[in-house]
């Protein structure tokens, strides 16, 4: 990264924590995506020189700890009820590290208070493999961006606002004007970028805020530039076109408009035309990079209850253990009694006159879910398979989603072509979108089927991690013509036997799908190095390839 | 409490707006889905609709949100005692991490551990009785929490037997459940226990967009004197709110309406009754609302999206939206 952008981006994180201790409530949350490392502490340093210290939110935290509740050991300790006001009821600005571990459930009751405007949240996003990212939910309610990642400590010299710039700007804040042009830019990028509502939402309140740090009277250019930076860009769904795109840039923003536009309304369209220019113009040279930085900062696009699930929080019962109750483990009133009867004697009554009951008495229910299955499709989509019958096994999938969809497993789409295997689709029980990434999937290339299988095996094992049993369906000829790293065909057939046969090793119940017009001894080879079932294609209809994979694998 | 953004200012949403309006009327059409993107209002809708409405009247201090006088209090005795007030139709969240007990309420433990008395400790049905339950990402909320929540709203009381305890308590209650389908679905079996289902997307066109940014920044600048400018709209709303409640018992339903309305949920292959039971209900509360006597054809064809979408039979390889097949049956069976 050159040193001035890497300074234009540490500026610019300073400006986002001024921005969220100047109004909190309205830009709702920061969130920082960065490792603990220096970078993230000399950033936290200026967030702690304008807000102080705050509270920390663990991602284990119990939902009592924020909400409120009784505080159950020191209740026992006195013998009286001793509340606990709960994180939230206290108000100000929350810290939550590892925030990508938040359970769904935690990140709902967060993503309330936020709304209710009780709390805001400074979120530090640790995430480390793709698999884990903030509950959208909360990420959504996380106004400003602030990626740190490739900062160098070098880079971080100049210092942000004070605290009395701060509490200056604040008196200020009020009286900043905000133009109707300049909304309308807002609200126009928003649009380009394919953000949602709360987004150009978070983006005026950051104009503002912006506004009333520099000691402007009103919103301008640079303010919403620095807006569009801070809150719009790195949430970009899809990119403005730029300069070099000419075309697309004009007829982009106007399809949209088009159906419901007509002749008179010409000037309009003028008028809007000229808005979008000046919102291209305005995309400032720091954008792509934030965009950039965007795209790997996605969250976390999956249904989120998954994670929550292994807890097991329904099924049948399955015995006592000691435990706290809370966070989803209730308590077994009976066998915290049982527990507690033997020591009645020797423990000191309570002032109350009570049972004496410590918190290590506490049991709580064990309870067993069914596991539940992920299926991971891995769809040869290169040139040999596509030629060939790219469309059927689209269909066969399309089929066997919807019996997936009746088993409520949750699914999962590896397309392999080029020279590289990429998820189509992370985990989900969706079958919407399992459709629509489907449908997109464009063939041709190379058939880079080691890299396809390793993919599916990561993903695999990952499941395995959350509890989950996998289960892997190939759609592939077999003919595996691209290395993992380059290579000639000979080496891509390695590493193809060296991929089948990790499969094969971590135990993962497999099933091939021979795709080629006629049988081919290569699918067949590959499924025997899997250990899995082969079937062809052209002797079974799409129904019955379904049958198989229910009867598993 | 803040003040809420009023309900006639909101931008667009006019399914969202009218479903919502249509289960205030008539609370027994069972409850409003709303699927569809992030960010859209959803959440202020409800919140907005709830401040909308006429303050109920209550006890004082009694948890379980009774109107005074019904005898529906697990706890008569203290609560007959207490003072009548009036207080704000209640909007009451779900946390995506609610428990069972926090939901139906449990045991009070503070009281049986420190005290030994077995005393219920009401949950969030109580606290929603009257009022609204707004469940924000009800399709990842466990399927045997929803199941609890439709009980409980469609028989209007929560019913407790466990721990020891024994004891049922008033749950009238609107369920509005919100979610984003591409994050996990609801299982058909409870989406069809929600009377009307809307889709809510992100307005696509610009000026609609800007007008949601700026009516919102207005807001967040200055709530009560925004708050204000829109009262004299929601006041109408309220008022058309209140007459239509007094008038749906006398709204007639001409036969033949009833014969459309079998033969469009025939003709969309629905199972059950409960599909056309929630379309008369609906179309009355419509037909309620915008004061007429009488259920018009007119009525069920506005309803019958919103009543009907999440009823059909799922053909997961079926690409055209729900919304459209209701509306293709209703062409041929108003033909």
């Amino acid at each position: 990264m050159e040193r001035a952008e890497a300074e234009a981006r540490w500026s610019d994180a300073c400006l986002a924590a001024s921005i969220f201790a100047l109004d909190p409530g309205r830009v709702g949350g920061l969130w920082v995506i960065a490792r603990a490392g220096p970078v993230r502490q000399r950033f936290l340093d200026e967030v702690g020189s304008l807000l102080g210290r705050l509270p920390r939110v663990a991602p284990s935290i119990p939902t009592e700890r924020l909400t409120g509740g009784i505080d159950l050991a020191a209740t026992l300790a006195n013998g009286r009820a001793v509340y606990d006001q709960g994180l939230i009821a206290q108000g100000g600005s929350l810290l939550a590290p590892m925030a990508e571990r938040i359970s769904p459930g935690i990140a709902a009751v967060l993503g309330q208070a936020i709304d209710s405007g009780e709390v805001s949240l400074i979120a530090l996003d640790e995430r480390a493999e793709d698999e884990e990212a903030i509950p959208n939910l909360l990420a959504e309610r996380l106004g400003l961006v602030v990626p740190l990642e490739g900062l160098m400590p070098q880079d971080c010299i100049t210092p942000g606002f004070s605290r009395s710039d701060v509490s200056e700007a604040h008196q200020r804040l009020k009286d900043i004007t905000l133009s109707d042009d300049r909304t309308e830019q807002i609200a126009v990028a928003g649009m380009m970028l394919g953000t949602g509502l709360r987004a150009s939402l978070h983006a005026v309140a950051a104009a503002r805020a912006t506004a009333a740090l520099w000691n402007l009277a009103e919103v301008d250019e640079d303010c919403i530039a620095a807006a569009l930076r801070l809150v719009l860009a790195p949430r970009a769904t899809r990119l403005p076109a730029m300069d070099s795109d000419e075309t697309e840039a004009e007829t982009a923003p106007e399809t949209e408009q088009d159906p419901t536009q007509n002749a008179e309304s010409k000037t309009e369209s003028v008028l809007q035309e000229m808005t979008v220019e000046t919102a291209r113009a305005q995309l400032p040279p720091g954008l792509l990079t934030a965009m950039v930085a965007g795209s790997q900062i996605r969250a976390e696009g999956r249904g989120g209850a998954g994670a929550e699930r292994k807890m097991a929080r329904r099924g049948r019962p399955a015995g006592l253990r000691p435990g706290r109750p809370g966070a989803g483990a209730r308590l077994d009133v009976a066998g915290t009694l049982r527990t507690a009867a033997p020591w009645q004697r020797i423990r000191q009554k309570p002032p109350s006159g009570g049972l004496a009951i410590r918190v290590d008495d506490f049991r709580i229910q064990r309870l067993k879910e069914r596991a539940e299955t992920l299926t991971i499709f891995a769809v040869d989509a290169s040139g040999s398979a596509a030629i060939a019958r790219l469309a059927e096994a689209k269909g066969a999938v399309e089929v066997m989603l919807a019996e997936a969809y009746r088993r409520r497993d949750h699914i999962t789409v590896i397309a392999f072509r080029g020279d590289t295997a990429e998820i189509l689709l992370p985990p989900t029980r969706a079958l919407a979108r399992a459709k629509r990434a489907l449908s997109g999937l464009p063939g041709g290339g190379g058939t880079p089927l080691a890299a396809g299988l390793l993919e599916a095996l990561a993903l695999a094992e990952n499941a395995r991690r959350r509890g989950q049993t996998p289960m892997l369906v190939a759609l592939t000829d077999g003919k595996g013509n691209v290395p993992l790293s380059p290579g000639d065909a000979q080496q891509a057939k390695v590493d193809v036997e060296r991929a089948a046969k990790a499969v094969r090793a971590r135990d993962i119940p497999a099933l091939v799908v021979d795709t080629a017009k006629r049988p081919q001894k290569r699918a067949e080879d590959l499924a025997h190095e899997m250990g899995a079932r082969y079937v062809t294609m052209p002797r079974m209809d799409p129904r019955a390839l379904s049958e198989t994979v229910r009867a598993g694998g | 409490m803040q003040t809420a953004f009023p309900f006639s200012a909101i931008v667009g949403q006019d399914t969202l707006k009218t479903a919502l309006i249509l289960v205030a009327v008539d609370p027994l059409i069972g409850g409003v889905l709303a699927f569809g993107d992030r960010g859209t209002g959803k959440s202020t809708a409800v919140r907005a609709l709830a401040s909308l409405l006429p303050p109920m009247n209550v006890r004082a201090d009694c948890d379980y949100n009774c109107a005074p006088g019904s005898e529906s209090c697990p706890e008569p005795g203290s609560c007959s005692k207490m003072k009548v007030v009036s207080a704000p139709v209640p909007v009451i969240d779900l946390p995506l991490g609610a428990t069972e007990d926090r939901i139906v309420g449990a045991l009070d433990l503070e009281r049986a551990l420190s005290r030994g008395e077995k005393a219920f400790e009401p949950g969030l049905l109580a606290r929603a009785h009257r009022g609204f339950l707004y469940i924000d990402e009800v399709n990842l909320l466990e399927d045997h929490l929803v199941d609890l929540l439709l009980d409980a709203a469609a028989s209007g009381e929560n019913v407790v037997e466990r721990e020891g305890l024994s004891l049922r308590h008033g749950a009238e209650i609107v369920l509005i459940g919100s979610g984003n389908p591409e994050e996990g679905e609801l299982r058909p079996q409870l989406l069809d226990r929600f009377g009307l289902s809307v889709e809510v997307r992100t307005p696509e066109d610009l000026k609609t967009r800007i007008e949601v940014v700026r009516r919102r920044d207005a807001f967040e600048r200055d709530r009560k004197v925004f708050a204000k400018s829109w009262a004299g709209r929601d006041g109408k709303i309220r008022k058309q709110i209140d007459r239509a409640r007094h008038r749906l018992e006398t709204v007639d339903v001409p036969d033949g309406t009833l014969e459309k309305a079998s033969r469009l949920a025939i003709s969309l292959g629905t199972d059950g009754l409960r599909g056309e039971l929630t379309l008369m209900r609906t179309a009355r509360a419509l037909a309620a609302y915008e004061g007429r006597d009488s259920v018009s054809e007119d009525d069920l064809r506005e309803v019958a999206p919103m009543a009907m979408s999440h009823r059909l039979r799922r053909d997961p390889l079926d690409e055209a939206g729900s919304t459209a097949r209701v509306m293709r049956a209703v062409e041929e069976v108003f033909a």
